[in-house]
């Protein structure tokens, strides 16, 4: 709940001034080249990827004179935020085709996950033990 | 006079309680905000190796406690290492009866967002474009309507039917709890695979998917990268509550508590890989930030995310109300075995009947959660963002949350590792594990876990100062900043303190 105000502020205002900002492209696709339209000329936009995250990379498109509309090619795909002095807004960039490390990352997690709780769970179910009795606890765990 | 120590019907019932005990609000949307913050799949080995060399041996440690004394936490713990011990186990059974309150205040809250799926809550395409409370816009929005149900009288009588709820399933201990594990935790895991598969099939979904778990690996060397995958990992499987102690306590003596902990471990973590997916893709395709709280993701973000799954607006409302079932049902899960613990710790060392137990409980906790949920009803204009209401409440989870069961787990392992003895542990849960515990599991609890674990601690502490909360705007209430973390522990202190010096009533 630490950031309820950053969140807020996150959602809020960027949709407030969202009107602001539009892309070529609502979905754009990453390494390929967008129009990103201004409600107001501008020399700065900064692209933020993975906002308000530990690992955000920041970018910031410049033109010699103000203008509304920046070329914009995203170098990652994710969650970016787009912002100017007077707005912004977040996009999602799509991947340019599957992410191979991503899918390697998906399938050991998957399979780590998964496939130890259906292990876990055979073991669960396997007859038990010829002798299941714990016949140490009095050594083990003293009434002190 | 108190019964003779009940039994879990069937090995799954227990799987299913403690499971549904560890799995809770935090993993459904906690786990997503921490995988974005850390570089998504680069999250994923810091987090593995959490759940391997800490998760997974201190919940057999906690297991291993309850399964072979047949005792709660702190009689557990009292029984191994004395009356410090017992100091300890009270100490964390005083925590969790603070975090008990607040959390049903929450769910209490998550109840009127459910009942509201039927009402005007999700409209298709609202999201919530205005600044909280300043000037409400006209046309209805998940925020709006968080914001505008808890300045109603409304969650006191919702917080009172989840409070009836939890003691209705806590009536005859054990035996009534594997009942009701057995329909909400199957439950939570369906409707978790409804909507990750929802969120699969939008379009860009899938990218959402790729987007949690293809590795941005700059962070990977960061400190606070792999603090956050340990302290991830120790809330998620409810360590250090006393709760997983108190429910295996239930089981016979010879229960292989190295499985159990493997398969609760995998399948808590099992199901924060479904809801990853879920909420990635969902998130994703609408461009929402997933970095945030479990309060701020449950109440404000997901709903705009499921306004946005279809311009039907049942179906909107049906994916909403399946959510905050959702949420509803995990907190139950995991507010029984809260409640659970303090429970059996009284009959163990006062011989209570259950239902005294009970009751002294859940009156001055009843209260308690009201208390969290009634600054925010007696003025409205504390309903806002920023206000004293929802900062109390964020302030003491705060401090009670993020400390204490860190330090609770430190101490647990030092104890065990130092006091009682790694090795005896060991040994006790080798006598019926099938899989056998090596040397391994004693460096770990003896020398491993203890730096890690003070690590993560001190660094917090460390980055406390200004002290927590002091950033908002509290005019006249600043000194809570300091109070509420001075309250808690004074109390928890007491607490523990009195009830280690109460005689220990004899079977």
């Amino acid at each position: 709940m630490k950031w309820i105000a950053l969140l807020l502020n996150i959602i809020a205002l960027p949709l407030l001034a969202s009107a602001q900002i539009s892309l070529s492209d609502e979905q754009p696709t990453q390494g390929e080249a967008v129009a990103v339209t201004l409600g107001q000329p501008e020399r700065l936009l900064v692209v933020t990827y993975r906002p308000n995250s530990s690992v955000a990379m920041r970018d910031t498109l410049r033109a010699e004179q103000p203008t509304t509309v920046f070329r914009w090619t995203p170098r990652k795909p994710g969650i970016v935020s787009l912002s100017s002095s007077a707005a912004s807004r977040n996009v999602s960039v799509r991947f340019n085709g599957l992410s191979g490390s991503g899918i390697i990352v998906m399938g050991i997690a998957a399979t780590l996950l998964f496939g130890g709780a259906a292990f876990a769970f055979r073991l669960l179910f396997k007859d038990e033990a010829e002798d299941g009795t714990l016949d140490m606890e009095l050594d083990h765990f003293p009434d002190t | 006079m108190s019964a003779p120590r009940q039994n879990w019907q069937s090995k799954l019932g227990f799987i299913l309680a403690a499971s549904g005990s560890a799995i809770g609000l935090g993993n459904i949307v906690f786990f997503s905000s921490n995988a974005y913050q850390y570089g998504g799949g680069a999250f994923y080995l810091p987090y593995f190796v959490a759940l391997f060399v800490m998760g997974m041996p201190i919940m057999m440690v906690e297991f291993g406690l309850g399964a072979l004394t047949q005792k709660s936490f702190p009689m557990a713990l009292s029984q191994l290492a004395g009356r410090r011990g017992e100091f300890v186990g009270w100490w964390s059974i005083g925590s969790a009866l603070f975090i008990t309150m607040y959390y049903i205040a929450i769910l209490g809250w998550a109840l009127g967002m459910m009942i509201g799926a039927f009402g005007s809550l999700f409209q298709p395409g609202a999201t919530a474009p205005f600044t909280p409370f300043a000037e409400p816009m006209p046309e209805p929005n998940a925020t709006v309507y968080f914001f505008s149900l808890i300045s109603t009288w409304n969650p006191l009588v919702y917080i009172i039917v989840i409070w009836l709820a939890n003691l209705f399933i806590l009536r005859q201990g054990a035996h009534t709890i594997e009942k009701a594990v057995r329909i909400f935790v199957p439950l939570m895991w369906l409707f978790m695979i409804i909507l990750a598969v929802r969120g699969l099939t939008l379009p860009g979904g899938f990218d959402g998917v790729m987007y949690l778990f293809t590795p941005a690996l700059d962070g990977i060397r960061e400190p606070s990268v792999w603090k956050g995958a340990f302290s991830q990992m120790f809330f998620s499987l409810s360590l250090g509550l006393g709760t997983m102690t108190a429910y295996a306590s239930y089981l016979p003596r010879d229960a292989d508590q190295v499985n159990n902990s493997m398969l609760v471990s995998f399948l808590n973590c099992s199901f924060e890989f479904l809801a990853g997916v879920a909420i990635f893709s969902l998130l994703f395709v609408f461009a929402l930030n997933p970095a945030g709280t479990t309060l701020s993701l449950s109440f404000f973000v997901i709903p705009q995310g499921i306004n946005e799954l279809s311009a039907v607006p049942w179906i909107v409302r049906l994916f909403g109300f399946l959510f905050y079932l959702l949420v509803v049902m995990a907190g139950i899960t995991s507010s029984i075995s809260l409640i659970e613990a303090p429970a059996s710790a009284l009959i163990d060392k006062f011989r209570f009947s259950r239902r005294k137990a009970l009751a002294l409980i859940a009156i001055p906790c009843v209260m308690g959660s009201c208390l969290f949920a009634l600054p925010q009803i007696i003025d409205p204009r504390l309903s806002g963002n920023g206000t004293l209401g929802l900062t109390l409440l964020d302030i003491t989870d705060h401090w009670v949350f993020n400390y204490s069961l860190l330090t609770v787990g430190l101490l647990e392992v030092l104890m065990i590792g130092w006091v009682f003895g790694a090795g005896k542990l060991r040994a006790a849960l080798n006598e019926n594990a099938k899989l056998k515990l090596g040397g391994w599991f004693e460096i770990l609890i003896r020398y491993f876990l203890p730096v890690i674990l003070l690590v993560v601690i001190v660094t917090s502490l460390a980055q406390e100062w200004p002290l927590y909360g002091t950033s908002y705007d509290m005019p006249g209430y600043s000194w809570l900043t300091m109070f509420i973390p001075i309250f808690w522990l004074a109390f928890t202190l007491f607490f523990a303190f009195y009830i280690t010096r109460s005689k220990t009533v004899d079977p």
